[in-house]
């Protein structure tokens, strides 16, 4: 058995390479394909994105820097990518009617005290279409933190490394997102029926 | 700390990113403010909402059948792999085959042993067919000796795979009889064993997650075998015309067959 000396491993070279990448970049596929998903709203764009995502992160694997935050490499990849194959004009705010909401949880805030029941007063049966479909007519850098944020979980630090923006900058759009989310969500429940406020 | 303020840190508050003392008077203006106490409580909903109604979905399997495809694609480009059987151009001497044949064999310890039995002459005697397969390769070749393995019955085997949650499953291989299978774990990685049998020659399939082969602590498999497989699919070594060993990859898996009969009746076999 000495000629397995003979075969033992040389190393570089490419599957040094497939093996970093398969180690620290497909990991985080589940993460990049929940927010392109969310994004284009589409599972074939989402497909397409990360599919291009990796390709290029393979291409330039060696501009990573090691032991950097390598999610939010393989993000500004994508956002990128994202940014040059999808991103329509960019959207204003549609004008959401806030108060219309804040008079409604005010006549209803005090009959209860457990959220559940105060969730469904104000948002009833809503859907998972419903909500995907709110979180889309959101405008893009709004959309982007709440999808972060509420459903990818990533801390504050890592949005704003993502977005590039400071972390303030990340907070109060987070707050405004959800404003003009539930504005939409409380007038998709009150179309449906689900609530009524007169 | 005002209104104003608090409506500022309103998500920081939501989302657990304030510091004590912020959390502090955040906490102290809400309880006596009752339109910020509402706004609070309608953003808090609102997240609420969102994650209840929407799971994180995993991406699916063909994403990442896709980027790895595309990947070997670019490696490709970037290194074209000589195929393999060049190696085999020009006829070397019976030594040198037969040391060839043994080193194949080898690549195959390579996938699954720990590394301490590299270096030993003779494998362990246990129920790992391929370490009976080296152990009695002569026996092997001649088809007296076919390797034990602990379960002749494939639905049983098949129920016991999907049990431990392995992620493996019996490949379906043209023209052969399931024999025998047994699974195992190696470094806690999971691998499955097969003897089949196509007419009288066994065929023996041994299988495990490209992902456990290739983040293992030490390198399992040679570089150029792994090189091949990640490139093409495939990685193929003969041993004169009869004995073979055939390395691919389907998805994220790796099987490597062994039998005695030369490389092209191997591949119809495969593919």
């Amino acid at each position: 058995m000495e000629t397995m000396n003979t075969f033992r491993p040389h190393s570089g070279g490419i599957p040094e390479k497939h093996q970093e990448f398969e180690q620290e970049a497909i990991p985080h596929m589940d993460i990049l394909y929940n927010y392109a998903l969310r994004m284009t709203g589409d599972p074939d764009d989402a497909h397409d994105l990360v599919q291009e995502t990796y390709l290029k992160a393979y291409r330039f694997w060696d501009k990573y820097e090691k032991g950097t935050n390598i999610r939010a490499w393989l993000f500004r990849i994508m956002k990128n990518s994202y940014i040059n194959r999808y991103r329509k004009e960019t959207k204003e705010p549609d004008t959401v009617d806030y108060e219309d909401i804040q008079n409604f949880y005010n006549s209803i805030r005090y009959e209860s005290t457990d959220p559940n029941d105060l969730q469904e007063k104000i948002f009833g049966g809503l859907l998972e279409d419903d909500v995907v479909r709110a979180i889309e007519s959101l405008p893009e850098d709004f959309r982007t933190v709440v999808i972060l944020c509420d459903i990818e979980g990533l801390s504050y630090e890592e949005i704003s490394e993502f977005v590039d923006c400071p972390i303030g900058t990340v907070r109060s759009r987070l707050h405004r997102g959800r404003k003009m989310l539930r504005a939409k969500l409380f007038d998709y429940a009150k179309k449906r029926g689900y609530v009524t406020n007169d | 700390m005002t209104c104003k303020e608090v409506l500022e840190l309103m998500s920081a508050r939501i989302d657990g990113e304030l510091d004590e003392s912020a959390l502090h008077k955040f906490t102290q203006h809400i309880n006596e403010c009752r339109e910020c106490r509402n706004e609070y409580e309608l953003e808090q909903l609102t997240k609420d909402i969102i994650q209840q109604v929407i799971p994180p979905t995993k991406a699916p399997n063909s994403v990442l059948a896709a980027v790895r495809k595309s990947i070997a694609e670019e490696a490709q480009a970037e290194f074209p792999v000589r195929p393999p059987q060049k190696v085999f151009a020009k006829r070397p001497n019976r030594t040198f085959m037969l040391a060839l044949g043994l080193a194949g064999i080898a690549v195959v310890l390579f996938l699954i042993t720990p590394m301490k039995s590299h270096r030993s002459h003779a494998q362990p005697v246990d129920e790992n067919i391929v370490h009976q397969t080296y152990n009695n390769f002569d026996k092997v070749l001649n088809a007296s000796f076919t390797p034990d393995a602990r379960n002749n019955d494939a639905s049983m085997f098949t129920t016991s795979l999907s049990k431990c949650r392995c992620r493996l499953h019996m490949p379906m291989l043209k023209e052969c009889k399931f024999v025998k299978g047994t699974h195992s774990t190696f470094n806690n990685d999971h691998v499955a064993e097969f003897v089949f049998q196509r007419n009288s020659d066994p065929v023996y399939v041994y299988e495990a997650k490209l992902q456990d082969v290739m983040t293992a602590g030490s390198p399992r498999m040679d570089s150029n075998v792994l090189q091949s497989l990640l490139t093409t699919g495939w990685y193929a070594e003969s041993r004169e015309k009869d004995c073979s060993m055939i390395l691919h990859l389907v998805d994220s898996t790796v099987y490597c067959t062994v039998a005695d009969m030369n490389k092209e009746q191997l591949f119809a076999l495969l593919r």
